[in-house]
């Protein structure tokens, strides 16, 4: 009896590894922009947001204010209106 | 009297001229849109740590004259979503030329500074864009398969 309760515990410890491994896995993958840039757009990717405070995953991209260059950052919010880039970029 | 009355008349007509003419050149004064309205479809990939593509999703670009674009993006499992703003200016001074590539019948230039893009001057958009991530692997990439202008 003592010996099926331990396979047990042993088999719900592995799942609950394996769907922690899987959220990690697929968590978000966060990246910050190395420049100021002009937004251009975002969209969302699969990456998951669940260690994150939730909400979804975007990628918002852009074209660098000086210097040239395109860049993006990704990140989790509830939604993207395009209001990142940073306030330094003087049109 | 009649002469001060044809001055006031005058005078009037002329005021109703000048006020006239202010009202018409507000009210008919051609602005140039900043943009150019259109429309693209962009195929978004989406790739692990490995670049292996796990997801691939259709975006709908929509930008309007005014600079507003909205996507609506249809993800791989049928789901659809939609992200939106205003640009808040030209997105490049760059120009192209004769000489440039083309892509969908729009001519682009290339960057590779940073992160792999194709801009096209004409719409201020990107026709296709490679998000990296911070140790320089490709995250996701959107590529244009369509484009159309009113």
């Amino acid at each position: 009896m003592k010996a099926r309760l331990r396979i047990l515990l042993l088999m719900v410890g592995l799942v609950i590894a394996f769907t922690a491994g899987r959220t990690l896995g697929t968590e978000c993958s966060y990246h910050q922009t190395s420049c100021t840039y002009r937004v251009g757009g975002c969209y969302p990717g699969p990456g998951s947001c669940d260690l994150h405070g939730g909400g979804i995953c975007y990628t918002e991209y852009g074209v660098c204010c000086t210097g040239g260059g395109a860049d993006s950052s990704t990140f989790c919010a509830p939604s993207c209106d395009g209001s990142g880039g940073g306030p330094a970029c003087n049109n | 009297m009649t002469k001060k009355l044809k001055k006031a008349g005058f005078g009037l007509v002329l005021v109703a001229i000048v006020i006239g003419a202010g009202y018409a050149s507000t009210r008919f004064r051609q602005t140039k849109a900043p943009f150019t309205a259109h429309t693209i479809v962009y195929r978004a990939t989406h790739y692990d740590e490995s670049e292996n593509v796990i997801e691939t999703d259709t975006i709908v670009r929509q930008v309007s004259a005014d600079g507003t674009w909205r996507h609506t993006i249809i993800r791989q499992d049928g789901s659809v979503t939609h992200t939106g703003g205003k640009l808040a200016g030209p997105l490049t001074d760059r120009q192209t030329d004769a000489a440039s590539p083309r892509h969908l019948g729009h001519a682009y230039y290339e960057d590779r500074q940073k992160a792999p893009s194709w801009i096209s001057s004409e719409l201020q958009d990107f026709l296709m864009f490679t998000a990296l991530r911070s140790d320089g692997s490709k995250q996701s990439k959107i590529e244009a398969i369509d484009i159309s202008t009113p």
